[in-house]
């Protein structure tokens, strides 16, 4: 175990209890195989119970968005209560009031705020505000995605203050009309945080703040470095054959920029093993999948850690008669060489990306 | 008909009374194990209950493991780390967006708590995995190394890399 400074481990001890001493949310705590009785019917529901779990888990970022459509109720998602009674923390990001753009004091120093200041290019430089104002509009060029660094003072939970995008170039992702609700990603009152978002087609952004008159306020916005690259087509290759028909859906998008490349993205059809590929000491690596049904019944394709070395995840694509996919890591914990193995029936067409990096 | 540890068949009824007491033991230790992780109260109430759905449907597997428990952290571990990666491969790219800076039932108001609570989301899902196994739950790196279907060096290294990243974030703070 690597030896760490008393201090330190005191901290992580101290915040490590804390996480469990947290209370077991009730639908968890009142989760009983029994109630799921007759068994096959039960069973099924409870499948279905567990999927729309995950769609919920998906679907709560987009919480947000669809809170924008719907200004009554709480804007706080399913599971946390805006009543939690949680001590009030230091607001740490108060901006002094003051005309214009006099720089504002903080408590802490805006240093902690902004603690990770990003680079630019800046689409929108920091700037003060009150209460609601629409920014002025930026162009996001294609690709780049939307990141924000915003601060105010304590926010009522109650109220719908939120930081909203619109216009055409809002990537695809956040929707037509996404509003970012304050409230739903602060402790307490506490008012500070930030989001970055994938890329989108580009184009005009408004960014609008929205708040109380007597909430101050700065937000910072920036361009998120592009992690969308262009697929190439398949050329010609051992590892890349022409796909007929339509394309198989790529479900996890190309390497992130930066991150080497291992298997370049390779279309196939049937069984076939990869070529081998020497791994990095302490790297993951991330394999994605993605698979078109030729037929309307459910088929699917599977990647193998087909080297025992390689410690990592069986990466399964679910075809459901016409698209799916799936995306795994893992690593050999040392310098190896790894061979995969695509399995699939031999009418199966994949494609697959395997790259070095990521979480 | 299925088998418990120590090789006893369990009735149907029998068996559903073993998964609930497993189940009710464990909960509450799956729910600190992933929320240390995933540090997000939503995503960590989908992990626990997919881990549970996962054993309900594998309780052979569950069952005759040596240690039910193990098996348990082992998927919910796994489960919280291909989470992650599920949402971001569908393109989601809100991992700061629900991370940043955390639900309101956070723990802890004191600045040292709000500090590490800031410094440890910077770190990698199997760093936090690594760091909460090990220091939050007292397991050993082998241990740990069998729950994140890894090698003990790779632990070590997430653990290492955690701590020094923690370190930094905090000296800056």
């Amino acid at each position: 175990m690597p030896e760490v400074d008393s201090g330190l481990e005191t901290s992580l001890r101290s915040f490590l209890n804390e996480i469990k001493a947290q209370p077991l949310p009730r639908p968890l705590a009142d989760f009983e195989a029994a109630s799921m009785r007759p068994r096959r019917k039960a069973l099924n529901l409870f499948a279905g119970a567990a999927g729309v779990a995950v769609i919920a888990a998906s679907v709560a970022v987009f919480a947000i968005e669809l809170n924008g459509h719907h200004n009554t109720g709480s804007p706080i998602p399913g599971g946390q209560s805006a009543a939690t009674p949680t001590p009030e923390p230091t607001p740490p990001f108060l901006p002094s009031p003051g005309p214009g753009q006099v720089p504002p004091r903080f408590s802490p120093p805006a240093g902690q705020v902004f603690a990770q200041l990003p680079h630019g290019p800046w689409l929108i430089p920091k700037t003060y505000g009150t209460g609601t104002e629409t920014l002025p509009t930026f162009t996001l060029p294609p690709n780049e995605g939307i990141g924000i660094e915003y601060g105010c003072t304590p926010i009522d939970s109650k109220t719908l203050d939120s930081i909203s995008f619109s216009g055409n170039g809002v990537p695809k992702v956040l929707g037509s009309d996404f509003h970012f609700w304050l409230s739903q990603f602060s402790i307490g009152n506490r008012c500070s945080g930030g989001i970055e978002t994938a890329g989108g087609t580009g184009g005009p952004v408004t960014v609008r703040f929205t708040a109380d008159p007597s909430v101050r306020w700065v937000i910072l916005v920036y361009e998120v470095p592009s992690k969308a690259q262009v697929i190439p087509t398949p050329a010609a290759a051992s590892t890349a054959t022409s796909y007929p028909g339509p394309t198989p859906p790529f479900l996890g998008g190309p390497a992130p920029a930066g991150d080497k490349v291992l298997i370049p993205v390779t279309y196939g059809t049937g069984p076939v093993t990869l070529p081998s590929f020497t791994e990095t000491p302490n790297e993951s690596v991330q394999i994605e999948l993605g698979c078109l049904s030729t037929s309307p019944s459910v088929n699917s394709v599977t990647v193998n850690d087909y080297d025992p070395a390689f410690a990592g995840d069986t990466v399964a694509g679910q075809c459901f008669g016409g698209s799916g996919g799936g995306i795994g890591s893992g690593s050999t914990g040392f310098s190896g060489t790894v061979t995969m193995k695509v399995q699939a029936a031999p009418t199966e067409k994949w494609v697959i990306l395997v790259w070095e990096g990521g979480p | 008909m299925i088998s418990s540890a120590a090789g006893v068949e369990l009735s149907d009824p029998a068996r559903e009374q073993a998964f609930d007491e497993i189940a009710g033991l464990e909960s509450q230790r799956l729910f600190a194990v992933a929320l240390s992780i995933l540090r997000d109260e939503g995503e960590t109430e989908d992990a626990v209950q997919e881990t549970l759905v996962r054993a309900w449907r594998s309780q052979g597997s569950l069952f005759r493991a040596d240690s039910p428990s193990r098996w348990l952290t082992r998927v919910c571990v796994n489960q919280c780390i291909s989470r992650r990666r599920y949402l971001r491969s569908r393109g989601w790219p809100p991992l700061h967006l629900s991370e940043r800076p955390g639900s309101s039932r956070d723990p802890g108001s004191s600045a040292d708590v709000i500090d590490m609570d800031r410094a440890y989301r910077q770190l990698s899902l199997k760093q936090r995995a690594a760091i909460t196994l090990t220091y939050g739950h007292g397991f050993s790196v082998e241990e740990c190394a069998a729950l994140m279907s890894c090698r003990p060096g790779t632990v070590r290294t997430h653990v290492a890399r955690g701590l020094a990243t923690l370190r930094k974030e905090l000296k800056d703070a």
